[in-house]
């Protein structure tokens, strides 16, 4: 249980973005409650969900220089501890800085940091929508 | 099945461009079942189609097509720097219409080629870089390489109808014995879950692997632990070994493999041409969306450049700088035009909110996070359902696309580029 009057605690993660069939599936509607549901997810390695104490399908806080996104954590079925997977939608676009020289964003290898949190899940509109109010009063 | 309501259609949901997909309607001419589909496909022709359709709109409110195209003609005809980003899911007719409409305005143009795998296919359409088609792998690879690529996700019906499950003219005993389907990735994907040899490196492994391929060929190296953590000494040996002894070896480039590389992708070169001096080794990029391969040999054909051109009074400059993300991140352009596209989802949103500081104008079927941010929303049929046209496979190969279910609400983007080209 995440405690709202406790600092969780924050643990560094490299992020690697990766194609999920399932998300494709609802690629069609990007506001969709399915295609959010699949787009929203964050694949953790079970010893690193073991000592950040996170719960398969629990809320997580995932932090960059770019912004922070609430996901859902997943275990994945592999082993990779450090890493963790995301597919690649608005949700892991929102975490990456920017492109360098090449034009070409770093999508394989993005710093964050994560933490527990109960807050709900970041909405693709939401999402838009505070990005678009930052951009529009530069 | 009733034969009478069933029609043969290719399928536009991913760059196979299966041609092989049937869609059975029922009397009102609704799809009712699709038989061969992958899941994307049958998601796609099965409704995610109809779902979240756009509306023509100029800030967020309801006009009329006419109004749409005609603030549209105004906004481009006034801007001094607009930027041209898409057409990687329109048909090659339209495509050939962007371009000259770039080319008219004195525009940027680029598509998700330069964020994905424009690096490859900038060696693959001038032919520096040796390829084959789909159909020659079915009938002659007897070494696949899937190097950060998954197409158990990305092409679901890749492995099964070209690449690793099917007989072929050479490859009569199939899969069983005659394919060796080697996997190299950060992850045990789905795809290296079925390969017969699976190479894990680490993220940004890519180079060192190739580094150590090149030495281990040339028998500089060889029996201790190489090609980054996690791959033992003998395995490697094999690798190198069923490389240089393969018949005919295609290598399945994905976006890790591209993304890892970039300003390194002329090692690939180098590995490239070191393999061909043992074996016939073939590059073919995991492109994604169904027609970015029609894009990049359009603009190619017209201008010398697959991507990130700008057009200047008949002369063609190319450039980094041309790229989406340079053009957004230094906020040099004055408008955009985004075309089957969804930049706001697929570049970082850092630098894709900034069309929201400028006039944005999207022509795209379905509402998207682009969009919700563009000045002008001009909607568009869906072309390979609602209308048809012509597209290049991931191998270069044309296809004809169908429009099993015109739908004469909108215009396809074609007629819509067609008519924007007469008033600017």
């Amino acid at each position: 249980m995440v405690s709202k009057f406790m600092i969780e605690p924050e643990y560094d993660v490299t992020v690697v973005t990766v194609r999920d069939i399932f998300q494709s599936m609802y690629a069609g509607d990007k506001f969709g409650a399915d295609y959010q549901n699949h787009s929203a997810v964050i694949i953790f390695d079970e010893s690193d969900m073991r000592k950040m104490s996170m719960a398969d399908g629990g809320r997580v806080k995932v932090k960059s220089s770019g912004c922070e996104v609430v996901l859902t954590a997943r275990k994945s079925e592999d082993a990779h501890p450090g890493i963790a997977f995301m597919p690649n939608s608005i949700y892991a676009n929102a975490l990456i800085e920017g492109a360098d020289d090449t034009g070409i964003p770093e999508y394989k290898q993005i710093g964050v940091t994560v933490s527990r949190t109960t807050n709900e899940l970041t909405g693709v509109r939401q999402l838009v929508e505070l990005q678009k109010n930052v951009e529009l009063h530069v | 099945m009733d034969a009478n309501n069933v029609a043969r259609v290719t399928c536009p949901a991913c760059a196979c461009l299966c041609r092989d997909v049937d869609l059975e309607f029922d009397d009102r001419g609704d799809i009712v079942h699709t038989y061969n589909a992958c899941r994307k496909g049958a998601a796609f022709f099965m409704g995610s189609y109809r779902e979240n359709r756009a509306l023509p709109k100029i800030e967020g409110k309801p006009v009329s097509i006419d109004d749409a195209v005609k603030s549209t003609v105004e906004i481009l005809s006034n801007a001094k720097n607009p930027v041209i980003f898409g057409l990687d899911t329109s048909s090659l007719e339209t495509q050939v219409l962007g371009v000259g409409l770039a080319r008219k305005l004195n525009a940027a143009i680029d598509d998700t080629s330069s964020l994905c795998q424009g690096l490859v296919l900038e060696r693959i359409i001038p032919g520096s870089m040796k390829t084959c088609t789909l159909d020659d792998v079915r009938d002659y690879s007897d070494v696949m390489v899937y190097w950060g690529s998954d197409p158990a996700n990305s092409h679901p019906r890749h492995m099964s109808k070209f690449s690793y499950f099917p007989r072929g003219k050479k490859r009569q005993k199939g899969w069983e014995t005659d394919r060796m389907p080697i996997c190299i990735d950060v992850r045990k994907s789905n795809t290296a879950g079925v390969c017969k040899k699976f190479y894990k490196i680490e993220p940004k492994g890519d180079e060192g692997l190739i580094n150590d391929l090149l030495l281990s060929l040339d028998g500089k190296i060889g029996g201790k632990e190489i090609g980054g953590k996690g791959i033992d000494g003998k395995e490697f040996a094999k690798l190198t070994n069923i490389l240089k002894k393969a018949e005919h070896c295609t290598i399945f480039s994905g976006l890790g493999l591209v993304y890892s590389l970039k300003n390194s992708i002329k090692l690939f070169d180098a590995l490239i041409e070191k393999l061909n001096e043992y074996a016939p080794t073939h590059v073919i990029p995991m492109v994604g969306h169904y027609n970015m391969r029609g894009m990049t040999q359009t603009l190619y054909d017209a201008s010398g450049y697959i991507n990130k051109v700008r057009f200047s009074d008949g002369e063609v400059d190319h450039g980094s700088q041309y790229s989406i993300t340079s053009t957004l991140q230094g906020k040099e352009a004055d408008a955009a035009l985004i075309i089957g596209a969804d930049p706001v989802s697929s570049i970082p949103l850092k630098t894709s909110i900034s069309l929201a500081g400028i006039p944005t104008i999207t022509i795209d079927a379905h509402e998207t996070p682009t969009t919700m941010i563009s000045r002008v929303v001009i909607p568009a049929a869906i072309t390979g359902i609602e209308a048809g046209g012509e597209a290049l496979r991931m191998d270069g190969v044309k296809h004809e696309l169908s429009a099993p279910r015109e739908n004469k609400e909108v215009l396809s983007d074609a007629e819509l580029l067609k008519r924007i080209l007469e008033g600017v």
